[in-house]
């Protein structure tokens, strides 16, 4: 059950998946941001079967760079908290570097576009992949996830102590960290921000659920702040980087009938960020100036200012890109992103990417509840007819983890095989002969479509027949509630906000996230939650990573889902453009506090 | 005819009222769950009743119709689930983009499509005639959607004569808002490059809005102008020595528009929700846009209020056609 992994793609990125209905593909999450940096995947050769990334060749050796790296500072952490006094707390040191006395001032306004609108800028709402890149340059969280490989950095905190339970977290605040207004940054608006979120319960709030309460967050003094949470969560600090901190007294003098600010939020900023909104143009433009009281200065050469301009047709984009209109786009067709790679001053790159690529099957239901069924079907499944529908936008799934952040050597994955597939079905004792089933898929995008005739020309191999039909995504979002209605098969972008397996398979396979977007599997195996229960709640990298391995192991032995390829990273930009321009964090880039643009 | 006129204003009402339960109802029944939709892909079970129970989601529908209405009449037209932004304020900021568009549209469909029509009746089966049913013939089987994207490349991208896309450039502010029409407003506050910039802007889009108004009014027109002028009273007219520019146009065609002025109000009604193709292709921010974008993430609200008002302008759009017939036929009395 093992495939080469890596080995498809060519150093030809061309085009993103069609993505002609682009005003649900937000809801996808984790799409990220354009890249700089020598295309991985062009180095990448072929990687035997069963090889993390991390072993594979020069393009995987990057991934596999990330993957350690997004392991690196919980392992500091885990590291230092082993390392504690008899007090049972630990502190890492200051991490954050003292930024440069003098700030490189700020030139040119570069301008990105993209057929996705912002939804809503409050930080305790909004929460989609444009929304959230706009998030993190208007406001500051305690830590930050920047880069490719993807670094966790302390921003607003300048380090933390964690206990050796994992329950008891203290941030120090930088002591320079003010508000765009000139007013500083204390502990109360952390443990403001923190519990607005919680109480408007929408946005990041489930990160966390059975994690913190409202009164779990305390100010110390004015530059210290303390968690403490009702069970040990050892991705605490990965999500705190969705702990947006508002400027509590201006969120509280723009309050409106006791909205917490919600109303005024949507459109505006009270944050610390190294942007400011110059102009707000809803549903056409909005520009953001570089703040050059920023707190932390500017280090580095950067833009004055950037724009995030409303273009709906790829088409456009892309002849927009191409006469240097604007110099980044987004959410480009598979056609036009492969023109751009023939367009000189156009880069296109390619990245893997945390945005997996699967088929969720439903567990609970039909012949997709039966085991052999489901593991016929990701026997059956053409692995490469799809990358090569991708054109060197897409590679080969690593299981329930994207290759970033698959550490695991030990797994075995489904390749295309039709032996094993008629020879697992023969086991299902009901539908060894064959059966009908629909292969639901979201109106508009082709690369599911496709991913359908896919299954519909192998599966009838064996006597199954698929039947494919095309939803409105709404419409599919209210059947996953209900295992009785949830699709059978159902191909879906699963990315996560932080670059930890705990967030990956905690939101998939734990059977309490059953009926969300992400658990519309409907899997539910209690000895894999007794596993993700146990492996988030220990700080120890090994002992998680042994228990995040079995758990694999048995999700891929139960044939949970399809793990059909994993999207790439990375959008065109003009080669004017240098800098922060890629990490596979949702949000994270591009980076515009690090991105500077030729004149 | 007073009486006539309060009488059709009495009735916007119980129409508006009709309107609203059924698209109240229809887009209720769709298997949808906005709230979902908004809490997002890993939100928990509560977190979407957080937002059910906002928005009221949660409660019966005929109370959820009424305390929609409620509001309505309040003043208060709801808040989108998806942006949480105010209905009303939306509407505010798309709809006159729209309009805009629509205005100008129809103003080029009438402008081209009245002229034309006329001339090909006068000259029926020569080449004008023969040539008016080419244009026609191919604006109305022309794709709006395709036929956009084609003057963009050539127009637009290779002979660089036209904007792409927008209002205004990239970098531009709007002039202050008066109307919200950027053309209208740019006007108003005396800023003529900024209106140049804007009509220039403007072009593209209007002419391939209203490409298929213009169509649909040239053959109407022509038809209704060749009835008319071979009618006894024309006859009369040339055999009395007027001149045949004022036989044309001030006798025939004042009769012939009848219809065409009909078929003029259901266009403009027709163009104002059906422009989200142009708006996609030229992105331009208005109200066809906005409704689909509703419609897909079932978000209730917006859904009612596009319907609200677009059923609003079309009903006082029909109003203002009827009252005109009586203007152009002083025999049409309304009591």
């Amino acid at each position: 059950m093992q495939r080469p992994r890596l080995s498809e793609h060519s150093g030809d990125p061309t085009a993103s998946p069609g993505v002609s209905r682009r005003s649900f593909l937000r809801l996808i999450a984790g799409s990220v941001a354009a890249a700089a940096a020598p295309a991985l995947l062009a180095a990448c050769g072929g990687s035997t079967a069963g090889q993390t990334p991390a072993s594979g060749q020069s393009s995987t050796a990057s991934t596999g760079g990330s993957a350690q790296s997004t392991q690196a500072p919980a392992a500091t952490a885990t590291q230092s908290t082993q390392a504690t006094s008899a007090a049972g707390t630990a502190s890492t040191p200051a991490a954050s570097a003292s930024p440069a006395a003098a700030s490189v001032p700020g030139q040119g306004t570069a301008i990105t576009a993209s057929s996705v609108d912002f939804a809503n800028l409050d930080p305790a709402v909004g929460h989609d992949g444009a929304t959230s890149n706009l998030q993190k340059h208007v406001y500051d969280s305690l830590y930050r996830h920047i880069g490719n490989p993807v670094q966790l950095v302390p921003w607003l905190a300048t380090g933390n102590e964690v206990s050796q339970d994992a329950k008891q977290w203290t941030f120090h605040l930088d002591s320079r960290a003010k508000f765009q207004d000139g007013t500083p940054v204390t502990a109360n608006d952390v443990v403001y921000s923190t519990q607005r979120l919680l109480s408007i319960n929408q946005g990041t709030a489930y990160m966390f659920k059975g994690v913190l309460s409202s009164s779990g967050v305390q100010a110390v003094d004015d530059h210290t702040v303390k968690f403490t949470l009702d069970n040990p969560y050892a991705p605490f600090l990965h999500a705190t980087t969705w702990i947006f901190i508002l400027n509590s007294a201006m969120v509280k003098k723009n309050e409106q009938s006791g909205d917490q600010g919600k109303k005024w939020l949507t459109t505006n900023a009270a944050g610390s960020g190294p942007f400011v909104i110059k102009n707000w143009q809803q549903g056409t433009i909005y520009q953001f100036d570089a703040d050059p009281n920023y707190w932390r200065g500017w280090p580095t050469p950067h833009v004055s200012s950037w724009v995030y301009q409303l273009i709906r047709e790829s088409a456009t984009e892309r002849l927009s890109l191409q006469q240097d209109k604007i110099q980044m786009a987004n959410w480009l067709s598979v056609n036009d992103m492969k023109l751009l790679q023939q367009t000189q001053g156009v880069v296109v790159p390619s990245f893997p990417s945390l945005s997996v690529y699967s088929i969720k099957l439903n567990n609970q239901r039909g012949p997709t509840s039966d085991v052999h069924v489901r593991r016929a079907i990701a026997y059956a499944m053409d692995y490469k007819a799809l990358l090569d529908y991708m054109q060197g936008r897409a590679v080969s799934a690593t299981g329930p983890l994207p290759p970033p952040i698959q550490f695991s050597k030990d797994l075995t994955y489904y390749d295309t095989d039709l032996t094993k597939a008629k020879a697992e079905l023969a086991l299902s004792a009901q539908y060894k002969d064959g059966f009908s089933i629909d292969f639901t898929y979201v109106t508009g995008l082709d690369e599911e479509r496709t991913t359908g005739l896919i299954l519909l020309n192998q599966l009838a191999k064996l006597n199954i027949k698929v039947n494919i039909v095309a939803v409105e995504w709404v419409n599919a979002v209210a059947t996953f509630s209900d295992p009785n209605k949830s699709p059978l098969m159902f191909p879906i972008y699963s990315a996560s906000d932080f670059p930890d397996p705990d967030a990956f398979l905690w939101s998939s396979f734990y059977s309490g996230s059953a009926g969300t977007w992400s658990g519309a599997s409907w899997y539910k195996n209690p000895q894999v939650d007794q596993l993700l229960v146990q492996a988030r709640s220990t700080t120890d990298q090994t002992q998680r990573n042994t228990l995040y391995e079995q758990a694999q192991k048995t999700i891929l032995d139960d044939a949970v889902e399809v793990f059909a390829m994993v999207q790439a990273g990375g959008l065109p930009y003009r080669n004017s453009l240098s800098g922060s321009l890629y990490s596979p964090v949702m949000g994270s880039s591009p980076w515009w506090y690090d991105i500077a643009m030729k004149a | 005819m007073g009486r006539y006129v309060v009488r059709r204003v009495l009735l916007i009402v119980p129409t508006l009222v009709g309107l609203s339960i059924l698209t109240f109802v229809v887009s209720h029944l769709m298997p949808a769950d906005p709230a979902k939709l908004a809490a997002g892909p890993r939100a928990t079970a509560d977190m979407v009743q957080t937002i059910r129970h906002e928005y009221g989601l949660d409660r019966p529908l005929s109370v959820q119709y009424v305390t929609y209405v409620r509001d309505l009449l309040r003043g208060n037209w709801g808040t989108s689930i998806i942006s949480q932004h105010p209905v009303l304020t939306d509407l505010r900021l798309y709809l006159p983009n729209t309009l805009e568009l629509v205005l100008a549209s129809m103003t080029i469909a009438i402008g081209v499509g009245v002229p034309l029509g006329v001339i090909a009746a006068v000259s029926q089966n020569r080449w004008p005639d023969h040539l008016s049913r080419l244009f026609t013939i191919s604006f109305v089987s022309l794709p709006s959607f395709w036929f956009a994207i084609i003057l963009q490349l050539t127009i637009a991208f290779t002979l660089g004569l036209l904007p792409v896309d927008g209002q205004l450039p990239t970098l531009t502010a709007p002039p202050h808002r008066v109307t919200g029409m950027v053309l209208v407003d740019s006007l108003l506050v005396g800023n003529l490059p900024l209106l140049w910039t804007a009509f220039q802007h403007l072009i593209l889009p209007a002419f391939v809005q209203s490409i298929g108004a213009m169509a649909i009014i040239t053959r109407m027109v022509r038809g209704d102008m060749l009835e008319i002028l071979g009618q006894d009273f024309v006859r009369t007219a040339r055999a009395k020595g007027l001149s045949a520019r004022r036989v044309v146009l001030g006798h025939a065609l004042r009769n012939a528009f009848i219809p065409t002025l009909t078929l003029i109000g259901l266009s403009f009604g027709f163009s104002l929700g059906g422009s989200v193709l142009v708006e996609t292709v030229f992105d331009w921010p208005g109200i066809g846009l906005y409704a689909v974008n509703a419609a897909l993430s079932a978000d209730f609200e917006p859904i009612m209020g596009v319907t609200i008002m677009v059923g609003f302008i079309f009903i006082v759009l029909n109003l203002v056609v009827d009252l005109l017939y009586g203007v152009l036929d002083p025999r049409i009395r309304y009591t």
